[in-house]
């Protein structure tokens, strides 16, 4: 879990082109982000790319993150996370059965440990019902796509669909309720 | 599909933020986005809303490689290409200000050889992404001064000021040089406290009207521009 209070401060110097805070922030931050480019892209070395990608974008984006709009480990993952389903919609996944094979990935999060020590988010999640919020969730820290999602699901791209849809509107009502 | 509708805008940027709108959707809402602020909080709150889910997976270390990487790219690690200077490389410049000494000394009264004598040995511009150059800042780090020129008019808010900052090494506050004009063809000399030779660059941040009271920047950094020397 990455510390905004530590962060946002360090993007407030890296907006100033410190070099020494951008170290401290990759230090702070990098593990965490590797860890979401890795879910979606499945491929270590993609992974790393799409992470040093996504830090060149922060270092030079770093004067518009605005602390009052996003948490600074919002802000910081979905750049990563962006560039990451960026790769993986232009280049596939082919390379995700061998790499898996070489044990280079860490053991798969299930759903529920994605969402523990999410007070907010846990409860709406379980009100979606299993199908959708498996859908929700896997479209986020997979990067699936409906298509994927369809095959991975083995139900029809239309089912999968208003799943989505639907889960992302309750989800909304009961965040905001 | 009807974009002026809230609930189609909002079900738009849930499905960019989730990373299921694909394709030419995609392609299309992205460039919608750079211009839209609605659009723009509609996809800052699904990604609030949403992150969560991804910020509990197990970390994994990056490799050395890609920070190395990264700082090639940025590029903090200069590769140094100056070469030794010998007695004979420096003649030139010790006829010259051998001259340069003499003339002022024997024909200038103070006040004006410091007015004559400013020489620039950084130059750099600030420029703005759309707009292009906004200021030229010339600064001669010897005699500690700047002369600043606005290149075009810079619209600031009424209650704002435009601070100039000199960005010194890893790890140092910023040191205020004082308020930019921003009429244009507006110039403005200034003598400087700070020695301006420990100065990495230049940054512009928007503050109250007068300028920073902590002295530090306390609005956005709009602007910085690192020092370049005006001649190899």
């Amino acid at each position: 879990m990455i510390d905004n209070d530590r962060l946002e401060p360090l993007l407030d110097r890296v907006a100033l082109r410190d070099r020494q805070a951008f170290r401290h922030l990759y230090d702070a931050s990098a593990a965490h982000l590797l860890a979401v480019a890795l879910r979606i892209l499945k491929s270590r070395a993609q992974a790393e790319e799409a992470l040093q990608d996504g830090f060149v974008q922060i270092w030079q984006n770093a004067t518009r993150f605005d602390k009052d709009k996003a948490r600074a480990s919002t802000w910081m993952t979905s750049i990563v996370r962006y560039r990451a389903l960026d790769m993986v919609r232009r280049q596939g996944r082919e390379q995700s059965l061998d790499e898996m094979e070489d044990g280079q990935l860490p053991p798969a999060a299930s759903i529920e440990q994605s969402i523990a020590g999410e007070p907010r988010l846990q409860p709406c999640l379980e009100e979606l019902g299993e199908q959708p919020r498996n859908a929700v969730i896997l479209a986020f820290v997979d990067g699936y796509s409906h298509q994927e999602l369809s095959e991975q699901l083995g139900k029809p791209l239309g089912t999968v669909k208003s799943w989505i849809r639907r889960g992302l509107t309750q989800l909304k009502e009961c965040l905001e309720r | 599909m009807n974009l002026e509708r809230p609930e189609i805008r909002d079900a738009l940027a849930a499905e960019y933020a989730l990373g299921t709108l694909d394709g030419l959707a995609r392609k299309r809402f992205t460039r919608l986005l750079s211009n839209d602020a609605d659009l723009q909080q509609r996809v800052a709150r699904w990604e609030t809303l949403l992150t969560p889910l991804a910020e509990n997976l197990p970390a994994v270390t990056p490799t050395a490689r890609t920070w190395e990487g990264l700082a090639q790219r940025l590029g903090f690690t200069e590769r140094s290409e100056k070469r030794a200077r010998g007695f004979w490389d420096w003649v030139p410049t010790l006829a010259f200000a051998v001259v340069v000494l003499a003339i002022s000394g024997v024909l200038l009264n103070e006040p004006v050889r410091q007015n004559l004598l400013f020489v620039p040995d950084v130059e750099v511009a600030i420029s703005d992404d759309e707009q292009g150059a906004l200021w030229t800042i010339r600064a001669d780090r010897t005699s500690n001064r700047l002369a600043i020129e606005t290149l075009q008019a810079v619209a600031v808010a009424a209650d704002k000021s435009l601070e100039l900052w000199l960005l010194r090494g890893e790890g140092e506050a910023p040191v205020s040089l004082g308020l930019l004009p921003t009429t244009s063809g507006e110039r403005i000399r200034l003598k400087v406290t700070h020695p301006l030779d420990q100065g990495s660059g230049f940054a512009v941040s928007v503050e109250p009207r007068g300028g920073s009271t902590t002295g530090l920047p306390t609005g956005p950094v709009i602007y910085v521009q690192p020092m370049a020397s005006a001649q190899a």
